[in-house]
């Protein structure tokens, strides 16, 4: 798995590709709880490029979500593919989780709120 | 860590079950469900069921002592796949799990316990044997709609 950060204004993008599971769930967590410590609370993962997620990959969501709440921000998610989709809906993450079509709709839906 | 192929027994790997060789164990899932000739939708499922029964032996079954052996097994058959996990653990009791409760607001959803009921739902077959000194085996079944 490979992690990309970037910034649009107020909004962290974190560009995730490969796995998020047991071997990179660790990884990804601590980038993104790290943007959280830098008081960025609006997190975009972009998940246009992950095909597969496990348990542990969920807690790590979970994880940023609930964090990001606390402080204010959220968590939302970007470009989610149909087998990343199945195992959230069957986990009940679906309707916990913001989730866009895009990264620019994610991003934008900040502004909004 | 050793692995076996052949179209009629199967093909299996058996390791020493700690977190170090779960990236071998992930890959063996991968790589037996290709060889397999398993579709897409049927080899994510046998990758999210392995991973989850190997990383509930490492982390909880083994937890009281010394590490030992964990084999997973890929049986391809016409209209199914069959997967088991065997390890020399103490009982596991996958029924005694506590059922996530999905319907959760998220500041009350608590963060893990989900790899059980994942295994639950992309499974169609579950089962669990113990026998003393042999260990726990897990039999999981996907059906193949062809």
């Amino acid at each position: 798995m490979d992690i990309e950060i970037r910034f649009l204004e107020e909004v962290t993008v974190v560009e995730i590709a490969g796995s998020v599971d047991s071997l990179t769930a660790e990884t990804l967590i601590g980038a993104m709880l790290g943007e959280l410590d830098r008081d960025r609370a609006r997190l975009v993962a972009d998940f246009s490029r992950v095909e597969y997620i496990s348990s542990a990959g969920l807690r790590a969501l979970l994880a940023t979500l609930k964090d990001a709440r606390r402080r204010g921000g959220d968590l939302r998610l970007a470009s989610v593919s149909p087998p990343v989709l199945r195992v959230l809906e069957i986990s009940g993450f679906t309707s916990i989780l913001n989730l866009f079509t895009d990264v620019d709709a994610a991003v934008v839906s900040f502004a909004v709120n | 860590m050793k692995a076996a192929a052949g179209p009629s027994a199967g093909q299996a790997m058996t390791c020493e079950a700690v977190r170090a060789s779960l990236p071998g164990l992930m890959r063996f899932a991968i790589e037996a469900s290709a060889r397999a000739g398993l579709d897409q939708d049927t080899a994510q499922a046998v990758r999210l069921a392995i991973e989850e029964a190997c990383v509930n032996v490492i982390d909880h079954a083994y937890a009281q002592g010394e590490p030992g052996p964990i084999t997973v097994s890929i049986r391809s058959e016409p209209a199914r796949v069959v997967i088991e996990i065997a390890d020399r653990a103490s009982r596991f009791a996958p029924d005694q799990a506590p059922a996530p409760d999905l319907g959760a607001d998220w500041e009350s959803r608590p963060v893990g316990g989900l790899g059980w009921h994942l295994i639950m739902t992309v499974m169609d077959e579950v089962s669990h044997e113990y026998e003393p000194g042999a260990g726990n085996r897990l039999t999981l079944v996907k059906h193949l709609h062809n």
